[in-house]
């Protein structure tokens, strides 16, 4: 694979974060909605924090929680119908728990970009990619038109898109499964921001395809010294790209930290599941795990750990009191009260 | 019983449909019957305003308009249950018919016709029929149902298409029904609920065209009390009697509303 | 054969599908004089003819011969422009429509523009505040103008307006745009309000669901806003569904228009329908037909190919 373009890193990027502190931090998280004057939790005590330049893997099924927290991170709880209920959620050394839409308008885009799920409609259907190439470099900065086609051509070569002079001019319909991720992340790197938040941006797609886009990915993040949040149910895949792992069940932080750490001995029985219930780990001699049982849905999590009911090492002490909260065991956070003796 | 639970069913604003249609067509029984002046009567002053004695006024003739606009109710009601009824039952049969018959040219025929009539503005082809088979309410009635009747073969022609291809269908023909059997039976009632469900909100639009004709002159010819032909009496005297329009105008709104909440209530019920 | 290669190209498929409709609608009008009770010759002398003033008349309506041949006839008339002479004005049909369907289109032209310029914001309103009180309000409300006859609407704006305020001419209509249309904004606005309602409910249903499409939470996050954002993200995605309406929507305003025009006394094709139709005038009800259906066809065609070029997801 071609070397991607040599890249500067934005001024504006170093200038705006102090080195110090992190660049994103949630603290005691919650997302969800009120009903009957109770919360409705979707995620509970999210607490972590993303250092710029640094990546972050979030892997859960559906249901756990991962895509609204995604949404926190883009501002747009409000179009599910859910918010921030508490806690503090920080990007970029700004405030953004209570954020308002005008908040929000001043980090978009150019603070955070995002690549949306790669089998929804991310591209409008009806204009064309360079379209919406132009309008993403337009945002904050006058651009005249000469300027920002030039810009909007090194944006394709970025994602190492060939005969980029024909898909500037292709519509959504025009362009295959792949070809729609790369120019949604072009798009998304249009304002080269500090911190890139990716929804499961390779699921729908065939398997070299998957390949391909995960590599651009990774080079992508070296070669601009770029922060990354990648949402994904895929174990694999956010420990191909990510420098860290974050485990969710049933809005819960179950497990957090180095991905190579959690690779070689995962601390909570539910990750251990995840990581053994893929083939290639089977095939290694180990017995492929089937996980029993569904995840519970919102507002009817059980007492205790809310992964208790479907754990084979559950005792009593794991099915009462509150969802234990993550500790350090060795090497990283685990949320489990048996970790040492279980895994 | 079944008309409570039914009428329990519909979402509020179809219940509020019925209950207006319930209401309009009572005092279409009531107030002609306990009219002082009767539905002809021409014993009060000419174009009198609205009054006690008279609610609505009076029209030109002196003949009481609260009466006569209650007493149209029966007939607008009548025509456009038959307008309504008539084409939908040739339409489902053709469409129904179009779509599983192996006949090129009946196909074909049904075809060109569905699309030819479906093409032009409704009211305009109406006028033009009745310019041709004349006025009145046979008139109106035949224009109605020559014009409608592809609506619903549209509708039922897609819907037997669809279930044509479906399984229980061929499952029926390997049991060796025949298939005027299968279509008679199976198909047909089927798309009969689809083309139902319609007509009920088609029931607003031929209201309201049955009125829209008279008052062009080519419905309901004076002094046969409608909403139609009473309102383009009133808009001789629009300037010195406008209660001569306003009355049967709001009875006429009224009733069409009434029709629509109750079409509307229906389609997203059998949408759902 | 033809019909392979034309299945191929959608721009084909659209034409050969409006060629179709347009001759079923030149059927239909040729069959409409054809359903008389007995024979319409006869209907219009009155039983005291001559034997010359029929075969006069039927040669004058086209009624002689077959119908095969009637049919010929009538077709290669219509090649020619030629829809026969009107019965009552003795001048010929085409050059009667010619001199009102000028009218009616100006007052179709505003109409529609008037529809649209009120259905556009009112329908991003309610599709973006679905559960608020204005939505309800227009719930009910574009029930109740759908359910009022455009005539009532019509009599009670001509009162208001023209009557008692004395903002707008009591009838007629002199000139044409722009200058026309001092005689115009009533009417229309009066065929507006019942077509603002049927186009305003289904492009809020549109772009209800234009809204929970991915691209647009995507253009939120790009950062997209104000003008760009609507028009790019909520109406243009949103048009494709609305313009299969647009040949029910001019339909309805044609058919508006006819009992608008009465009203408001305007020298369109409406009024001269309504003529036709009271004198009994054949060809020219025929011809009057005929041009509304044809213009319809012509609409949808065009709707269908502007469909197709903005929004090509639709498949034809």
């Amino acid at each position: 694979m071609p070397d991607a373009t040599p890249v500067t890193t934005n001024p504006r990027v170093t200038s705006s974060v102090p080195a110090a502190s992190p660049f994103l931090i949630a603290e005691s998280l919650r997302i969800g909605l009120m009903r009957d004057g109770a919360e409705l939790r979707i995620v509970d005590a999210a607490d972590f924090t993303l250092d710029a330049g640094a990546s972050l893997g979030i892997v859960g099924e559906s249901g756990s929680g991962k895509t609204m927290l995604c949404r926190s991170f883009i501002g747009t709880l409000p179009r599910y119908g859910v918010r921030v209920l508490g806690g503090r959620l920080t990007i970029g050394g700004r405030d953004v728990t209570g954020a308002t839409e005008d908040d929000w308008r001043a980090i978009r885009g150019k603070v955070i970009g995002y690549v949306p799920q790669s089998s929804l409609a991310g591209l409008n259907p009806v204009l064309t990619v360079e379209t919406q190439l132009l309008e993403a470099l337009q945002i904050g900065q006058a651009m005249d038109k000469a300027s920002g086609r030039a810009e909007a051509r090194r944006l394709l070569d970025l994602v190492r898109i060939p005969r980029v002079d024909s898909v500037l001019h292709e519509r959504s319909h025009q362009l295959s499964g792949g070809m729609k991720q790369r120019v949604m992340i072009a798009a998304a790197l249009a304002l080269r921001p500090p911190l890139l938040v990716l929804d499961e941006p390779t699921t729908a797609l065939d398997v070299t395809v998957q390949y391909e886009i995960l590599m651009l990915l990774r080079q992508l993040r070296e070669d601009l010294r770029m922060g990354m949040i990648l949402i994904s149910h895929d174990l694999a895949v956010v420990e191909f790209l990510c420098q860290r792992v974050m485990t969710m069940y049933a809005g819960a932080t179950v497990e957090l930290g180095q991905a190579d750490a959690i690779r070689a001995r995962p601390r909570h029985p539910y990750t251990h599941a995840l990581l053994y219930s893929r083939l290639g780990m089977a095939e290694r001699g180990q017995d492929l795990i089937a996980i029993p049982g569904e995840m519970p849905v919102v507002g009817a999590w059980p007492a205790g750990c809310r992964f208790g009911p479907r754990c084979a090492h559950a005792v009593d002490a794991c099915r009462s009191g509150p969802q234990p909260l993550p500790r350090f065991v060795d090497t990283h956070l685990t949320a489990c009260i048996r970790a040492e003796e279980v895994t | 019983m079944r008309l409570v639970r039914w009428f329990r069913e519909l979402p509020r604003a179809g219940q509020v449909g019925v209950l207006i249609i319930a209401m309009v067509l009572l005092l279409g029984l009531i107030v002609p019957a306990i009219s002082p002046y009767g539905v002809e009567g021409t014993e009060s002053g000419s174009n009198e305003a609205p009054s006690l004695a008279h609610p609505f006024g009076t029209d030109q003739l002196g003949r009481d308009i609260i009466t006569r606009s209650f007493a149209a109710t029966h007939l607008d009601v009548f025509v456009a249950v038959v307008g309504v009824l008539v084409p939908l039952l040739i339409g489902t049969v053709l469409g129904a018919l179009a779509a599983t018959t192996d006949i090129r040219v009946i196909r074909g025929g049904i075809a060109l016709l569905i699309d030819g009539i479906n093409a032009f503005p409704f009211l305009i082809l109406a006028l033009g029929v009745i310019a041709v088979v004349g006025t009145g309410i046979t008139g109106m009635i035949v224009a109605i149902a020559l014009t409608s009747w592809a609506r619903y073969a549209k509708l039922a022609r897609t819907r037997a298409a669809t279930l044509r291809e479906l399984d229980f269908v061929s499952a029926l023909k390997l049991l060796g029904y025949s298939r005027v059997r299968i279509v008679i039976r199976h198909i047909l009632p089927n798309c009969f609920r689809e083309t139902a469900a319609y007509g009920v909100s088609d029931f607003t639009l031929v209201i309201l065209t049955v009125a829209a004709l008279s008052f062009l002159g080519a419905g309901v010819r004076p002094p046969t009390p409608e909403w139609g032909s009473m309102m383009a009496d009133g808009r001789m005297f629009l300037m010195s009697a406008p209660w001569l329009l306003v009355g049967p105008g709001i009875v006429l709104t009224i009733t069409a509303f009434g029709v629509s909440l109750i079409g509307e209530a229906l389609k997203d019920r059998v949408r759902a | 054969m033809i019909y392979r290669v034309a299945a191929r190209s959608p721009l084909l498929r659209i034409l050969g599908r409006s060629l179709f409709v347009a001759v079923a609608v030149m059927l239909v009008a040729f069959s409409l004089m054809r359903l008389a009770p007995g024979d319409p010759v006869v209907v219009l002398l009155g039983d005291n003819a001559t034997d010359e003033s029929i075969a006069l008349m039927r040669t004058q309506l086209g009624l002689n011969g077959s119908y095969p041949e009637q049919l010929a006839t009538y077709l290669g008339g219509l090649a020619r422009g030629d829809m026969g002479k009107s019965v009552v004005f003795g001048v010929s049909v085409s050059r009667l429509i010619g001199q009102a369907l000028p009218v009616t289109l100006q007052l179709m032209l505003v109409s529609i523009t008037m529809t649209v310029l009120f259905a556009i914001p009112i329908s991003v309103y309610v599709a973006l505040h679905p559960r608020g009180r204005v939505a309800s309000l227009f719930l009910i409300g574009s029930s109740f103008f759908v359910s009022m006859p455009a005539f009532f609407i019509g009599l009670l704006a001509l009162l208001i307006a023209a009557v008692w305020l004395k903002i707008a001419p009591v009838a007629g209509m002199v000139g044409n745009l722009p200058q026309a249309i001092s005689y115009l904004w009533l009417p229309s606005l009066v065929i507006s309000l019942s077509l603002v309602p049927i186009l305003a409910r289904v492009l809020a249903a549109s772009i209800a669901s234009t809204i929970r499409e991915e691209f647009v939470e995507v253009a939120i996050v790009r950062g997209v806003r104000g003008r760009t954002f609507a028009w790019r993200y909520l109406l243009r995605p949103s048009i494709a569904p609305t313009l299969s309406l647009l040949s029910y929507i001019v339909g309805t305003l044609f058919a508006s228009a006819v009992v608008v025009e009465l009203v408001f006394n305007l020298p369109g094709t409406g009024t001269l329908l309504v003529n036709a139709v009271a004198g009994r005038d054949y060809p020219l009800v025929q011809g009057i037909v005929l041009i509304s259906g044809v213009f319809v066809v012509l609409v949808s065609t065009i709707a269908d190919i502007i469909t197709y070029k903005i929004d090509p997801r639709v498949a034809l």
